[in-house]
């Protein structure tokens, strides 16, 4: 798996090679924009990992001119910015998830992991976590092989936790992949099916698999 | 009429009632009297009794005679009677008039004010339509859009000041963070290297929420988006969080049932009421009970936390909402937290539109009471 990393902060570029490397992805360095939308450009990379504060070039113009002429790019965007209009731009110009900094290393691994395998994950019907089971054919959820009846949104929440171990979710992000374009819901409602659904959890695992950060999201590990 | 000032069309809009009401007045008083004028005509002995005495009508001891006064008296009460009644009328009709056309006048303000509070949180950089009218609404709309536009300028240079200073403080922060999780990576650590980078992982982690507390504070901007926040969800997943906390010291944490709804951001809210509950449980002694009430009073939406514990002192109300204040003045961590906890729940609400403050509980403790805006 190749990893293109474009930051400008020498410690950061360094270190970050360095630790993924040591988790087995093959990767190469950038520190300015310009030579990094060279290299995205000239290699095939299965994933680019952007800041948006660069030299050469801005991270967001990197990312749309290297999304003109390969739309399949895909990028993860991690800034110290944490507004919400950048990160609406982001995604707008086509990132597949943005972290901020500062980070947790093993948050932004299980990110990297999340988006490069998901074509992968996609391809099997099971999903699995400790005891828990859940066949996204047939629509049903098993714990030690017993059925866990649950309503069509706490699995599909489910279903979305399970393809994103490891990772940080917030409601947003739920919100935008379980519920369908057309509804509008409260953000509150993602807390109601979601406090159902943990509920649920709890009583048939023993203890609720699904950890809140306060003000921030929900983790599954 | 567009062309013209309030001040003009306001006393263009008096003049004009006045002329005809006036005018209106003095027609049926003329009527009036020339009808009375014209029955007393045709009755002689009122005109001879007139030309006696002088106008007044008198008593005569002539029994013809004592219908004339009589006669007369009848026609200036009848006068009298039509000139009232005109008038009442003419008054009610130009008072009804004058309430209609007002609103024709007051219409462009009406408006003015409705747009005016439609500006929220939102919407504000949105300048005020103007209108066409070359009067005193015109010019207040361009003074508001004017304001409107300094205080949107203002708002972009502390945003500005706030990602340069959050920019600097996060990156040095990322690169600790980052060079210390992945030298933990390691696969020859000894014991004492592992203890060591636990400890610097929980003091970067430390100063980390530090700076986000400190950023979030000293944003002042309003909310990014405000929706519909149901309280009781966001109440019990709070509880649910902290039971663990608050299980260690059998403390009972009841939450009321609820069905007020809030404007306002899920997230924010989550961490304030997190806080709250957070700090009651930590500075309630072990067996005591929590109550987390809610209460609607058509004016407002209040959201109290009342505990058992030491309670705050009448003199320290107001201060402990101040940034990294501690009642226990030696600023102990041992309770945990940076001393900004009160200070950006006062901040949150205040974006919110709300407001909080703490009241004594009897017998002992301490009522933190949140308003929210109905």
């Amino acid at each position: 798996m190749r990893i293109l990393l474009i930051e400008d902060e020498p410690e950061l570029l360094h270190d970050l090679a360095r630790g993924l490397a040591l988790k087995g992805y093959a990767v190469d360095e950038a520190a300015d924009g310009a030579e990094g939308l060279q290299r995205a450009l000239d290699e095939d990379y299965d994933l680019v990992v952007l800041d948006l504060n660069l030299p050469g070039m801005d991270g967001l113009r990197v990312l749309s001119e290297l999304r003109a002429v390969k739309p399949q790019a895909k990028a993860l965007i991690l800034s110290a910015n944490h507004h919400l209009e950048t990160k609406l731009s982001g995604f707008a110009l086509g990132a597949s998830d943005y972290l901020t900094k500062p980070f947790h290393f093993e948050e932004l691994e299980a990110r990297i992991r999340v988006l490069i395998n998901r074509q992968f994950v996609q391809q099997t019907t099971t999903l699995t976590y400790r005891d828990l089971s859940l066949d996204t054919l047939k629509r049903q959820a098993n714990v030690c092989g017993e059925p866990l009846p649950l309503t069509a949104k706490e699995m599909g929440i489910l279903e979305y936790f399970l393809l994103n171990q490891g990772r940080l979710v917030t409601q947003q992000d739920i919100v935008d992949h379980v519920w369908d374009g057309d509804a509008n819901p409260f953000s509150n409602s993602v807390r109601v099916h979601l406090s159902a659904l943990r509920k649920k959890l709890k009583a048939a695992l023993g203890a609720d698999p699904i950890r809140t950060k306060i003000g921030e999201g929900y983790l599954l590990s | 009429m567009r062309s013209l000032s309030l001040r003009a069309r306001f006393t263009i809009a008096a003049s004009l009632f006045l002329i005809v009401s006036c005018t209106a007045l003095t027609v049926v008083a003329h009527y009036s009297a020339n009808r009375m004028i014209d029955a007393v005509m045709l009755e002689p002995s009122i005109v001879a009794e007139d030309t006696v005495a002088g106008g007044e009508p008198a008593a005569l001891t002539e029994p013809a005679s004592e219908a004339a006064p009589a006669g007369g008296q009848l026609l200036y009460d009848a006068f009298r009677r039509e000139t009232t009644l005109a008038t009442v009328l003419i008054v009610l009709a130009g008072s009804v008039g004058a309430y209609f056309a007002a609103s024709y006048v007051q219409k462009p303000l009406r408006r003015l004010s409705e747009e005016v509070k439609s500006r929220d949180a939102g919407n504000f950089a949105q300048p005020l339509p103007v209108p066409r009218s070359a009067d005193e609404i015109r010019d207040l709309t361009l003074s508001f859009n004017q304001l409107l536009a300094q205080l949107q300028r203002s708002f972009a240079l502390q945003r500005q000041f706030s990602a340069d200073a959050a920019h600097e403080l996060r990156t040095p922060l990322a690169v600790l963070q980052t060079k210390v999780d992945v030298f933990a990576l390691s696969p020859h650590l000894d014991d004492e290297t592992r203890i060591f980078i636990v400890n610097l992982q929980a003091q970067i982690r430390r100063l980390t929420d530090l700076v986000e507390d400190l950023l979030l504070f000293s944003r002042d901007v309003p909310l990014e988006s405000a929706e519909p926040v149901p309280l009781a969800p966001l109440l019990s997943d709070v509880a649910d969080e902290l039971a663990a906390l608050a299980d260690e010291k059998c403390i009972a944490v009841r939450v009321q049932e609820t069905q007020a709804v809030v404007r306002g951001q899920d997230g924010l809210l989550e961490r304030v009421f997190y806080n709250l509950l957070e700090n009651a449980i930590k500075y309630s002694p072990a067996g005591t009970a929590i109550d987390v009430a809610v209460g609607t009073d058509g004016e407002c939406t209040t959201v109290s936390f009342a505990d058992e514990g030491c309670g705050v002192p009448e003199e320290l109300r107001e201060a402990i909402f101040e940034p990294f204040f501690r009642v226990d003045a030696s600023r102990s961590h041992l309770t945990g937290g940076n001393g900004l906890g009160l200070a950006l729940c006062k901040k949150i609400l205040e974006r919110h539109g709300a407001s909080i403050r703490v009241l004594p509980h009897t017998p002992r403790g301490s009522i933190f009471q949140v308003s929210f805006p109905a």
